[in-house]
C-alpha cells in the first residue's frame, strides 16, 4: 500500500465522506472488522495495519458517500476481499474466475509465506520485490495432479459348481427375505437337533 | 531378468510337497495316537466329535511348526536373505531399465492426522536423503467422514508440504464417499492417476519405510519384469503399552523362522498383506479390480479383505507375488490393549470368512488357495477351540452321569508299548506341547546362531521376556477365543461390522471399559471352573491356563493397557526389539515431526465442531478448503442447501448433524459465502455462538501463533523432479 500523500497531522478522519459521526459505533465495528481480519492474515506490523485498514474504511465510506446503503463492517470487509483480489491479480498477472479469484489470492499469500517474510509489501503496487511476485504466481495449491486415467474392470469370479449353486440360492433367499428366514430357521434347528442327538449318543 | 530364476516351478513344487508331507505326518501321528487313545477309553459318537475337533486343532498346531522347522532350515542352510533380494542382487545394473516413476500412497481414515502426517514427513525426507533424484510422490488419500479430520488434515497438508517444499511431489485428495472403503480409494487413485506411475507402493495410515527401503523395492520390481507384487514383513514399532510391546517381541522374535518357512514353499505365488507393498500398477488395474461376492453382507457383497484376494488374482493372472521378509525398514504400528487387538480381529474375521467363496474358485493358485484357508481357519479355529472345551465337559458329564467304571482296553499303544491310559494321554499331551513350543526354541537358536540376541536384550533377557510372553499369550488365548467366538455368533445372525478406524494410541483401558467388555467371559470363565471341579478335580486342574485366563480377563486387560507397566518392563531391559534397541533414523525423526503438527489444534474447543469452525472462521483455512473443493482432482465438491448455512449462522455448529456438517463442508460455494458472513457482521448481531467464537479467535494469541502461517521452514531440501 502507498503512504498517504499528505502529512497525518493534517487528517481528519471525519472529513472523509461517508464517514460520518452518526453512525459511530457502525464504524467502530467496522474498523474492529478490518483489523481481525488483517491480523487473522498474519499482518502483525502496527504501521501497516493502520494504512490497511484506513484504505479499506475509505472505500468503504466512499462507497456509502456515492448512495450505499448497509452496515460499515460488511462495506468494510467486502472492500478488504476486493483490495486483496485486485492487488493479486495485478500483482501476478493471472485472471483466475470470479468464483475462484477470492480464496485463491487468500491462500497465495499463505503459501508465498507472506506473513512470514513480505509483510511490508502487502497490498503495495510499487517497488515490488520480483520474488514475492514469482513466488505468489507459484503458489496454486495443486494438491492432486492431472488425471492420468487407467481403466478398472471387477474380475468375475468363477465360483465353480458348488459356489455357483451357493450363491444362486443365496440371492434367491435374498429376493425372499421371509422364506430365507424360514430356511435359515430350518437349517439351524436341524443343526442344532441333529449335534444334540449326536451328543446324547442317539 | 538375467541368470536362473529363483523360483523354478520344480523346486517350488518340491519345497509345497515337503511342507504338506511334513504337516500330514506330524497331524497323522497326533490323530492316531488320539484315536488309539479314544479306542482304549471306548468310541462314543460324542468322543468321534472330539476326535475330528482335535485333529482340525492339531492340523493348525502342526502346520505353524512345520513353518517354523523349514524356515530354520532354509535359514541354516540358504542364508538368511530371502531369494527375490538374494536374487536382485546378482543382476547387474547395466541390465537393469527403470519402468518409470513409483507412487507412495497412504490412504486415510479418522486416523490421527499429526500422527500421520509426521509418518509421512519422517518418509519423505529420509527418501530425500537417501537420493535427492528420487522420482516417488506421495498421494494422501483420504476417505475420513470425520468434519475436523478432514480440515485438519487439509491444514496438515499444507504445513507438510512447505515444510518440506513438497508441492508437486505430496499431492492429497479426499473422496466424498467411501465406496468400496479402502479396497475403492486405492482402486479410485489407480484409474485417476495410475497412467502416470510404473509402481505404487501402498501403505497403511501408520506404515513408515525408509527411503532405502523404498529404493530397494523399486529396484527389485525393476529387476524382476515378471514380479506383480512384492510384500515386505511390516515389524511392529512404537507401541508403548505392556500389551504392544510384548506383541511387537513376540512378531520380531519369532518371526524370521516362519517369514522364511512360507516364502520357501509358497515361492512366487505369496500373499499381499494389504500394505507395505510394491505393486506393479498395469497388471494391478487390469487384473485385480475386486468384483462383489453373491449375497449380502456379513458374508457377501464387498470384499472385506481385499489384500488375500488381490494377490490370489494376480497370481492366476501369472505375474508373481513374491515377499521380501528381510527388508528390515518396514513398519506399522499394533493395536495398544487387548480391546483393541479385538476390534481389529472382529473386522478381520469377517473379512476372511467371506473369503469362504474362493474356496469354490476355478483357477486359483492352489499356494493362495491354502492362504485363503489359512485365514479363515486362523478364526474359525477360535471356535473349534471353543467346541472342543464344551465337548469336553460334555464326555466328563456323560461319563460321571453314567457311573460306569472305566476298564481301559489295550490298544496299539497298550499292546505294543506297555503304556497304561494315563502314561497315553500324557504323551498325546507331551506331543503337542512339543510341537506348539519347538518354533519358540527354534527361533532362540537362530537367533543365537545369527548373533542377534544383543537386539533383544542379551540371552537372560531374551529367554525371560519369551517366558513372560508365553504366560502372558496362554492367559489371553481364551479370552480371544471367546471374542472370536462371539464375533462368528453375530456375523451368523447377520450382524455385519462397521468401518471404524484403528486406535494405535495407547490410552489405557479403564475399569468400567474392562468389566463391561470382558465381564460375560470372567462369568464363563468362573462357571466353568465350578463344573470343572463338580464333575473331576483333575479336570480343573488340566483346565487352569484357561480359566484362569477368563477369571482375570477384567485386570489383564486393564494391566496390559499399561504404558506405566510397558515402561517397568522396558526400563528392566524385557521386550526389546532391533526398532527399541537401536531405532532407524526415518523412526526417531517421526516423536519430533509429531510435535510440528502441534499446531494443528483448533482454537475452538467443542471437539465436534472446532473443524468446520475454523474452516468458516479463520481466512487461510476457508481459502485452503475451498481452494481445494474446487479443484476436480482433489475433492468431489458437493452442494448443501441454504437452510443448512442459515441454522449454522443462526444456530451455531451444534445445529446441524454430522452428515449435515460434512455436506456444508462439501459446498465451496456456501462455505465462502459462511466465511463472509462471519466477517461481514458488526459483533452485535452475531448470534451468540458465532460472537463468542470469532471474539474468542480474535483475541486469541493463537491465531498470532499459527506456526502452520508462520515462515517456511524447510528442513531438508526437495528431490527435484
Amino acid at each position: 500500500m502507498d503512504l498517504p500523500d499528505r502529512p497525518l497531522a493534517e487528517a481528519d478522519p471525519y472529513e472523509i465522506p461517508g464517514l460520518d459521526e452518526p453512525n459511530h459505533e457502525g464504524w467502530e465495528q467496522a474498523y474492529m472488522a478490518a483489523e481481525s481480519y488483517f491480523c487473522a492474515l498474519g499482518i502483525q506490523d502496527r504501521l501497516l495495519l493502520a494504512h490497511l485498514i484506513g484504505q479499506v474504511l475509505r472505500c468503504a465510506a466512499n462507497r456509502i458517500a456515492n448512495g450505499e446503503e448497509g452496515e460499515p463492517a460488511r462495506l468494510a470487509m467486502e472492500e478488504t476481499r476486493r483490495v486483496i483480489s485486485t492487488w493479486f491479480q495485478r500483482v501476478t498477472g493471472e485472471h483466475l474466475p470470479d468464483d475462484m479469484i477470492e480464496a485463491q489470492s487468500i491462500l497465495a499469500l499463505l503459501l508465498a509465506d507472506m506473513p512470514g517474510k513480505w509483510q511490508q509489501w502487502f497490498l503495495r503496487n510499487s517497488e515490488f520485490p520480483e520474488e514475492f511476485a514469482t513466488r505468489l504466481r507459484q503458489a496454486y495449491a495443486e494438491a492432486g495432479p492431472r488425471f492420468r486415467m487407467r481403466t478398472m474392470t471387477p474380475q468375475i469370479l468363477e465360483l465353480g459348481p458348488v459356489g455357483s449353486v451357493a450363491g444362486k440360492s443365496l440371492e434367491f433367499l435374498n429376493r425372499a427375505p421371509r422364506f430365507g428366514r424360514l430356511v435359515a430357521l430350518l437349517f439351524w434347528v436341524s443343526v442344532i437337533v441333529s449335534l444334540g442327538a449326536v451328543l446324547w449318543g442317539i | 531378468m538375467n541368470g536362473p530364476s529363483p523360483y523354478p516351478p520344480i523346486r517350488a513344487r518340491t519345497a509345497r510337497l515337503v511342507m504338506l508331507l511334513t504337516v500330514v505326518v506330524l497331524t497323522t501321528l497326533g490323530i492316531l495316537l488320539m484315536t488309539d487313545f479314544i479306542f482304549r477309553v471306548g468310541f462314543t459318537s460324542p468322543r468321534l466329535i472330539f476326535l475330528i475337533l482335535f485333529g482340525i486343532l492339531f492340523t493348525l498346531v502342526t502346520t505353524g511348526s512345520a513353518h517354523a522347522f523349514w524356515g530354520f532350515w532354509v535359514r541354516r542352510t540358504r542364508g538368511l536373505k530371502s531369494r527375490i533380494v538374494r536374487a536382485s542382487e546378482e543382476v547387474p545394473d547395466t541390465n537393469v531399465t527403470h519402468a518409470g516413476r513409483t507412487a507412495l500412497v497412504f490412504p486415510v481414515y479418522n486416523e490421527d492426522p499429526q500422527r500421520v502426517f509426521a509418518g509421512i514427513e519422517a518418509v519423505f525426507e529420509d527418501l530425500n536423503l537417501v537420493d535427492p533424484n528420487h522420482d516417488v510422490d506421495i498421494y494422501i488419500l483420504s476417505d475420513s467422514t470425520n468434519p475436523d479430520n478432514w480440515v485438519k488434515e487439509e491444514m496438515a497438508w499444507v504445513q507438510l508440504c512447505r515444510q518440506v517444499e513438497g508441492f508437486g511431489r505430496i499431492f492429497y485428495r479426499r473422496r466424498a464417499k467411501n465406496v468400496n472403503r479402502k479396497a475403492g480409494n486405492i482402486a479410485d487413485f489407480c484409474t485417476k492417476w495410475g497412467g502416470d506411475y510404473a509402481y505404487m507402493i501402498t501403505m497403511d495410515a501408520d506404515s513408515i519405510v525408509s527411503g532405502k527401503a523404498i529404493l530397494q523395492l523399486i529396484g527389485m520390481m525393476d529387476r524382476r519384469p515378471t514380479a506383480g507384487l512384492i510384500q515386505t514383513a511390516p515389524r511392529l514399532f512404537g507401541g508403548q503399552s505392556f500389551f504392544a510391546r510384548v506383541q511387537q517381541f513376540a512378531a520380531r522374535f519369532y518371526g524370521p523362522i516362519f517369514l522364511a518357512g512360507l516364502d520357501w514353499w509358497q515361492g512366487a505365488a505369496g500373499n499381499y498383506w494389504g500394505h507395505n507393498a510394491i505393486i506393479r500398477l498395469a497388471p494391478f488395474t487390469d487384473y485385480c479390480d475386486l468384483p462383489d461376492l453373491p449375497g449380502k453382507e456379513p458374508f457377501g457383497g464387498k470384499i472385506l479383505s481385499h489384500d488375500f484376494v488381490e494377490a490370489a488374482l494376480m497370481v492366476k493372472a501369472g505375474w508373481e507375488v513374491l515377499l521380501a521378509y528381510d527388508i528390515e525398514d518396514s513398519w506399522e504400528e499394533g493395536p495398544p490393549s487387548l480391546i483393541d487387538h479385538a476390534k481389529r480381529d472382529r473386522r478381520w474375521m469377517q473379512g476372511n470368512l467371506q473369503h469362504t467363496w474362493l474356496l469354490f474358485a476355478r483357477r486359483i493358485h492352489s499356494c493362495n488357495w491354502v492362504h485363503l484357508l489359512m485365514g479363515i481357519a486362523g478364526y474359525l479355529s477360535s471356535c473349534i477351540w471353543f467346541c472342543f472345551l464344551m465337548l469336553s465337559l460334555w464326555i466328563a458329564w456323560l461319563d460321571k452321569s453314567s457311573r460306569v467304571t472305566l476298564f481301559p482296553v489295550d490298544g496299539f499303544v497298550g499292546a505294543q508299548l506297555h503304556l497304561d491310559v494315563r502314561t497315553h494321554g500324557l504323551i498325546i499331551f507331551l506331543y503337542t506341547i512339543c510341537l506348539l513350543f519347538s518354533p519358540k526354541v527354534l527361533a532362540i537358536i537362530d537367533l543365537i546362531l545369527c548373533q542377534r540376541l544383543r537386539e533383544f536384550g542379551g540371552l537372560i533377557r531374551a529367554l525371560m521376556s519369551s517366558f513372560i510372553e508365553t504366560l502372558f499369550f496362554t492367559l489371553i488365548a481364551p479370552i480371544l477365543m471367546l471374542f472370536h467366538t462371539k464375533f462368528f455368533f453375530w456375523l451368523i445372525v447377520g450382524r455385519s461390522v462397521s468401518w471404524s478406524t484403528q486406535n494405535r494410541e495407547s490410552t489405557g483401558t479403564s475399569w468400567g471399559e474392562a468389566a463391561r467388555t470382558h465381564g460375560g467371559q470372567t462369568v464363563f470363565g468362573a462357571v466353568f471352573i465350578l463344573i470343572s471341579l463338580w464333575l473331576d478335580p483333575q479336570l480343573f486342574w488340566w483346565m487352569i491356563p484357561i480359566n484362569a485366563g477368563l477369571v482375570l480377563s477384567i485386570p489383564l486387560s486393564v494391566w496390559s493397557s499399561s504404558e506405566k507397566l510397558g515402561r517397568w518392563f522396558a526400563s528392566l531391559g524385557f521386550f526389546r526389539t532391533p526398532e527399541s534397541f537401536q531405532p532407524a533414523k526415518v523412526l526417531t525423526e517421526i516423536e519430533p515431526d509429531i510435535h510440528n503438527f502441534d499446531t494443528l489444534r483448533f482454537i475452538f474447543p467443542e471437539a465436534d465442531h472446532s473443524g468446520i469452525t475454523a474452516a468458516i472462521v479463520d481466512p487461510y483455512v476457508n481459502a485452503l478448503h475451498v481452494t481445494l473443493l474446487k479443484q476436480p482432482t482433489v475433492s468431489e465438491a458437493g452442494q448443501a442447501s441454504d437452510d443448512k448455512g442459515d441454522r449454522l449462522m443462526t444456530q451455531g455448529p451444534k445445529a446441524l448433524t454430522r452428515e449435515e456438517t460434512l455436506e456444508t463442508l462439501s459446498d465451496p460455494d456456501l462455505m465462502q459465502q459462511l466465511h463472509r458472513r462471519v466477517w461481514s457482521r458488526s459483533s452485535g448481531k452475531h448470534t451468540g455462538w458465532w460472537r463468542y467464537h470469532v471474539e474468542m479467535y480474535r483475541t486469541s494469541e493463537w491465531m498470532k501463533k499459527r506456526s502452520w502461517i508462520a515462515p517456511n521452514t524447510a528442513r531438508s531440501g526437495s528431490g527435484p523432479r
